[in-house]
């Protein structure tokens, strides 16, 4: 495994002439770019529409991505700008794809298992009391590389759809119509899995923070 | 007065803004006076906000890049005329 933030970091004015020789149609630029973004581009959509499709979504994100370049303005990094190139590819084509969800190996079972369900008392107190995780910013929170690698691993183990949902909402923000919409879930069933997948990683979190391992 | 397993059963809809003026009222007296669900309120919306726009942190076998996928990503781009420069000259480079 490879540390993507080693092999992408680069500093705004680099970022900056890279956008601008991308912009003039430098192929070396290009080549650059392919190779240094492409790698994350590909973990984020094999999350989302899995392996099998991730790199033909990847390729046309290339290609929208050259298409829209001149509305690049440089509020977020490239890298960012084209995984959400990546995410709204990605759900588009889960629309356009057949209902593949199985209700018995997909809604039921692991992804809708409640995690807090041995948190609490009979009465509905709390067992193991939580404590307020290190007050510093979100960014912080996730600045650490082990907790990084953490949270990867455990949206990796999670059910498809549960991983699917929680990158869509959270990760790139998508309403819960376009998301019900691509995944042809009802809203019950996506602000469930949503939720369980939330409380998953809080405990993944909780579980870091107490002992410093995933 | 609500419990706390069913306050934090409500966490998710607090953030995600679905809760009715009576639960958004119920949901912070109890958070208010209880400051075991204050603090799972506030790290659920720490989860929240630190995976916003958050790119993978690590690389996958499965996401490495195989020796042609990105030739063929720069072949595609020559295609739709994003180079001005050949790229069948800067295919390969890397490798050589």
């Amino acid at each position: 495994m490879v540390n993507v933030t080693d092999i992408a970091a680069q500093s705004m004015p680099e970022e900056e002439a890279l956008v601008a020789r991308l912009r003039a149609g430098d192929t070396q630029a290009f080549r650059q770019a392919v190779t240094t973004y492409s790698p994350r581009m590909l973990a984020t959509a094999r999350r989302i529409v899995g392996p099998a499709d991730a790199e033909d979504l990847v390729q046309e994100s290339w290609l929208a991505a050259y298409k829209q370049l001149g509305g690049f303005e440089g509020r977020s990094q490239l890298g960012s700008w084209l995984c959400r190139i990546v995410s709204n590819r990605a759900i588009s084509a889960l629309r356009k794809r057949p209902n593949e969800q199985s209700l018995d190996t997909n809604l039921h079972g692991e992804a809708l298992s409640d995690p807090s369900a041995d948190w609490f008392d009979a009465s509905g107190h709390w067992i193991a009391k939580p404590t307020l995780w290190d007050p510093g910013t979100p960014e912080q929170l996730v600045d650490a590389a082990e907790l990084q690698r953490c949270v990867d691993h455990h949206l990796d183990k999670m059910p498809d759809n549960q991983r699917r949902v929680l990158m869509l909402r959270d990760t790139h923000e998508k309403s819960f119509s376009e998301i019900c919409n691509a995944m042809e879930l009802s809203a019950s069933n996506v602000r469930v899995l949503l939720h369980r997948g939330r409380l998953k990683l809080m405990a993944m979190v909780n579980q870091f923070q107490e002992t410093g391992t995933c | 007065m609500l419990s706390c397993e069913q306050v934090t059963d409500k966490l998710s809809a607090q953030i995600d803004g679905d809760l009715s003026l009576s639960e958004r009222t119920a949901l912070r007296v109890h958070q208010f006076l209880c400051s075991d669900c204050k603090a799972a309120a506030q790290n659920m919306r720490s989860l929240v906000q630190s995976l916003r726009d958050r790119s993978p942190a690590v690389i996958a076998e499965e996401d490495t890049l195989h020796n042609d996928y990105v030739d063929q990503v720069m072949r595609a781009l020559e295609r739709e005329g994003a180079t001005s420069g050949s790229v069948r000259d800067s295919v390969g480079q890397d490798a050589d």
